[in-house]
């Protein structure tokens, strides 16, 4: 029998949180040497709108499953954006190294986490597909003792309903279990036919960001400083249904399913081995604690229980941490230093007003959205040529200008650009017995690129091309001599750094690197540098 | 707007347009009219001419009245001016246009139909003989024949714009034979011009050469200009007529900055070998002092008021 959560939410939950507890042990029954797969695709290819999340999601579960899962970093594989073919190469390699290992004598388990869509009893990889049924049998036949999947997609509860997974035996708790356990355990973020969604406020989807939490170290009912999947799936269940209830799209329930035998604690994550992070005392205030990394995105959430000390495993860095009260928010920075505990104490934070929230209001999903801005720039053009009164050609100038961006045109990240300047400078020209020829040289350029743009955070670098139309001209002091004028697309290269100043002004500095064709008295291959700022304003809603 | 059309269609392949620095080394070579004309203080005279210097009724000199020879050599630079002019129009033409071909040592501009001598195309060929010195032709042809030599010249740069020595020459008997040019006397066979511009005090020398032995009013006119840093100035033109009474005339100007100058002219060959006129006028263009020989003789005004100008 398959168990689906969604349909018997109260009853099932119970009950899985009975069955799972009766694993046997990630490690508590002996040596069990674990594989991780763990595969993000933002793409799902036609009809499906690129998502903001995943790949950033299945980064946080990689980096939290080899930091504190007990997965050595070579037994673990991060696939991001990758095909289904790449998936299941990764997968038959996992495999082959499980099988060495079980030849071994080794004990061994298989993680697979995958966020992303998923769509017609298929995960949408980019533009390929991997069907559900198939990707579940090829892990349930997998050489190892216990293979834990999860499906961060929509709709993935289709994988907990389907037929075909054999209920474990035995799920009676028995927390002194000894007996080693063969089996599979799929949890889904979603039941069958509803959405997994994103938010931009956390930074990620709903189920993965407190299925992350949890493992953290927020989950820990127990107190032992060790984070079981009942516990994790448990959290990430309550809090995913809670955060969701309210949501246009509906509440979106996880589920699971298990083809367990034998009993034991299977143990996720050890954040008391690691003893690194931050620790709630049991004094501190209950409620919920932000901790929000310098992307402003929140790393973890902690539901704070009057009494109860809580403990939260974050790698070394500086954070904030944030406390929602009714009429203002308590924040504070925190310190984590490498192999410590830091205590965090809420009389080290501050009060603060609602509108300076830690967490950045400009979510991923604004910063991917399809918008224009405008930009005021200064731009130092430096052609690299002889200077004009040693017999040079072209001159380098200052000059002015606007551009207009419409970001994401081409996709997330990928935008469209037109720009336009003017410039003048004036100088002498000497060639030949011409000497000290007194020009002025003026300098419109228009032009169009592809940019490749990283906004999040408070600094966003971008790269791109960018195809230029140079219209020059000099107009000599000596009215003799005609006005003389060069017009030549020019193909180039452009990289730069946006500051984020508010929500919608930012201040780039930018890197323009152009080829120039001179083919008028005789071809010669120039290339000249721009150096800019810009100051622009993004419309956004 | 044609050509700019051609020209954004090109640029999806290559570069477009005149820049060139060559270009402007082989432009330099090419006489301008505004360099080789002379520049006389004063506004145009609407004295006579040249042509009307032999022989003429002249009214009596007097003292504090318009310098008759001022505006006589007004008219004289007018009209050198105007014929400079015209002879190099052609090739201010091609100063707005990017040449034609372009050859490591040759710029050629044309060939272009001749709007006023329909069937016929003409072009203008500059060469480089060495760093310094160039060569150029204005050439012309009947379509479908071998272009000749309407006029060519020669300049040596020297540092500066339009620095430099030159010379160059109109062949009218040649062009005369190919179509003709109404309003040009026909016994005017030939204009050579010389010049100098990269030395104080810059010098022009036109030489106009007439058919040998035809019955003409004019047989020779020379000229010579000479300009100062500072805008003073000097013009000698001499001219052969088949006038009896006055076969050569000689008539010297010089003028200093400020307009003030002294004139003299003389009838050097012919009856009246010998009449000779002078004057004198300040800044105003009055005359200060004046004498002639003719008439009997007459002398006004005192010759210490005449403006010294030396140099020339």
């Amino acid at each position: 029998m398959t168990l689906n959560a969604h349909q018997k939410p109260g009853a099932a939950l119970r009950w899985l949180l009975t069955a799972l507890l009766a694993l046997p042990a990630w490690g508590a029954s002996g040596p069990v040497r674990r594989f991780a797969l763990v595969v993000g695709n933002d793409l799902g290819g036609e009809n499906t709108r690129p998502l903001l999340y995943a790949r950033d999601d299945a980064r946080k579960l990689y980096d939290i499953m080899v930091r504190l899962g007990g997965i050595q970093p070579a037994d673990a594989m991060l696939l991001l954006n990758e095909s289904a073919d790449d998936v299941l190469t990764a997968l038959g390699e996992l495999e082959r190294r499980s099988r060495d290992a079980q030849r071994q004598g080794e004990q061994t388990g298989i993680f697979f986490y995958y966020s992303g869509h998923a769509r017609d009893g298929a995960l949408r990889l980019g533009g390929s597909r991997l069907a559900l049924e198939s990707l579940k049998a090829r892990l349930a036949q997998a050489p190892a003792d216990i293979r834990i999947a999860i499906f961060d997609a929509c709709r993935s509860g289709a994988l907990t309903r389907a037929k075909g997974v054999r209920r474990a035996p035995a799920f009676e708790v028995e927390s002194d279990a000894t007996r080693a356990a063969k089996g599979l355990v799929i949890l889904t973020s979603s039941a069958a036919d509803e959405d997994s969604q994103e938010s931009d406020t956390i930074g990620g989807s709903y189920f993965s960001h407190h299925l992350a939490s949890g493992l953290l170290g927020d989950a820990d009912k127990s107190g032992d400083g060790r984070i079981s999947l009942s516990e994790a799936y448990a959290y990430a269940y309550e809090r995913t249904v809670a955060d969701t209830a309210e949501s246009s799209a509906g509440p979106q329930h996880p589920t699971f399913s298990f083809d367990l035998a034998g009993n034991g604690d299977l143990v996720l994550t050890d954040v008391a081995a690691r003893r690194e992070g931050i620790a709630l005392a049991a004094a501190a205030p209950a409620g919920n604690w932000f901790v929000v990394d310098s992307k402003g995105f929140i790393v973890a959430e902690v539901m704070k229980t009057e009494g109860l000390e809580r403990r939260i495993a974050l790698p070394p860095g500086t954070y904030t941490v944030k406390r929602r009260l009714a009429d203002k928010l308590r924040v504070g920075q925190i310190n984590v230093a490498e192999g410590q505990i830091t205590q965090l104490d809420d009389r080290s934070l501050k009060d603060t007003a609602f509108s300076d929230d830690p967490v950045k209001g400009v979510g991923r999903a604004l910063l991917y959205s399809k918008h224009w801005s405008f930009g005021l720039q200064g731009t130092w053009q430096a052609v690299f040529d002889t200077p004009t009164d040693q017999g040079g050609l072209f001159p380098s100038s200052p000059n002015v200008g606007l551009e207009g961006t419409w970001h994401n045109f081409f996709g997330r990240g990928f935008s469209w650009t037109i720009d336009g300047m003017a410039g003048t400078t004036g100088g002498t020209l000497n060639t030949g017995a011409l000497q000290n020829l007194a020009y002025r040289y003026t300098l419109f350029s228009v032009g169009t690129g592809l940019l490749v743009e990283w906004p999040e955070g408070s600094w966003g670098p971008f790269v791109g091309a960018r195809l230029g139309l140079n219209l020059m001209s000099r107009d000599f002091e000596v009215s003799t001599l005609p006005r003389q004028t060069f017009s030549v697309l020019t193909p180039g290269l452009v990289g730069g750094l946006k500051v984020r100043l508010t929500q919608n002004f930012a201040l780039s500095a930018r890197v323009r690197l152009h080829y120039l064709l001179y083919n008028i008295d005789e071809t010669k291959n120039f290339g000249f540098l721009e150096l800019a700022t810009c100051l622009s304003y993004e419309f956004r809603e | 707007m044609k050509r700019y059309l051609l020209c954004m269609s090109a640029l999806t392949a290559i570069g477009c347009g005149n820049w060139s620095n060559k270009d402007l080394e082989f432009l330099n070579a090419l006489p301008v009219s505004s360099d080789l004309t002379s520049k006389l203080p004063g506004a145009e005279s609407s004295s006579q001419g040249l042509s009307s210097t032999g022989g003429q009724r002249r009214d009596p000199l007097m003292s504090g009245e318009a310098s008759r020879l001022y505006a006589d050599t007004k008219k004289a630079s007018s009209d050198f001016n105007g014929i400079l002019s015209s002879m190099l129009s052609t090739l201010e033409f091609v100063r707005n246009i990017p040449p034609t071909r372009r050859e490591s040592d040759v710029r050629v501009w044309g060939p272009y139909p001749d709007s006023q001598h329909p069937g016929f195309d003409f072009q203008i060929v500059v060469s480089r003989v060495d760093a310094e010195n160039f060569t150029w032709a204005m050439q012309s042809r009947k379509r479908g024949d071998n272009f000749f030599d309407a006029a060519n010249g020669n300049f040596k740069a020297n540092t500066g714009i339009r620095r430099g020595q030159g010379a160059f020459a109109i062949h009218l008997k040649e062009i005369r034979a190919h179509f003709p040019l109404p309003g040009i006397p026909t016994e005017l066979e030939e204009i050579e011009v010389g010049y100098i511009t990269d030395i104080f005090p810059l010098r022009v020398d036109m030489h106009f050469v007439f058919a040998q032995g035809k019955p003409t009013s004019l047989s020779e006119i020379g000229y010579v200009y000479f300009e100062k840093e500072d805008h003073s100035g000097a013009m000698h033109f001499q001219v052969r007529t088949s006038a009896p009474e006055a076969r050569l005339v000689e008539t010297s100007s010089v003028w200093a900055t400020n307009g003030a100058g002294r004139a003299s002219t003389q009838i050097v060959e012919g009856t009246f070998k010998g009449a000779s006129e002078q004057q004198c006028w300040n800044e105003g263009f009055n005359v200060v002092w004046g004498k002639q020989t003719w008439l009997g003789g007459m002398e006004v005004g005192n010759s210490a008021d005449c403006v010294v100008v030396s140099g020339f």
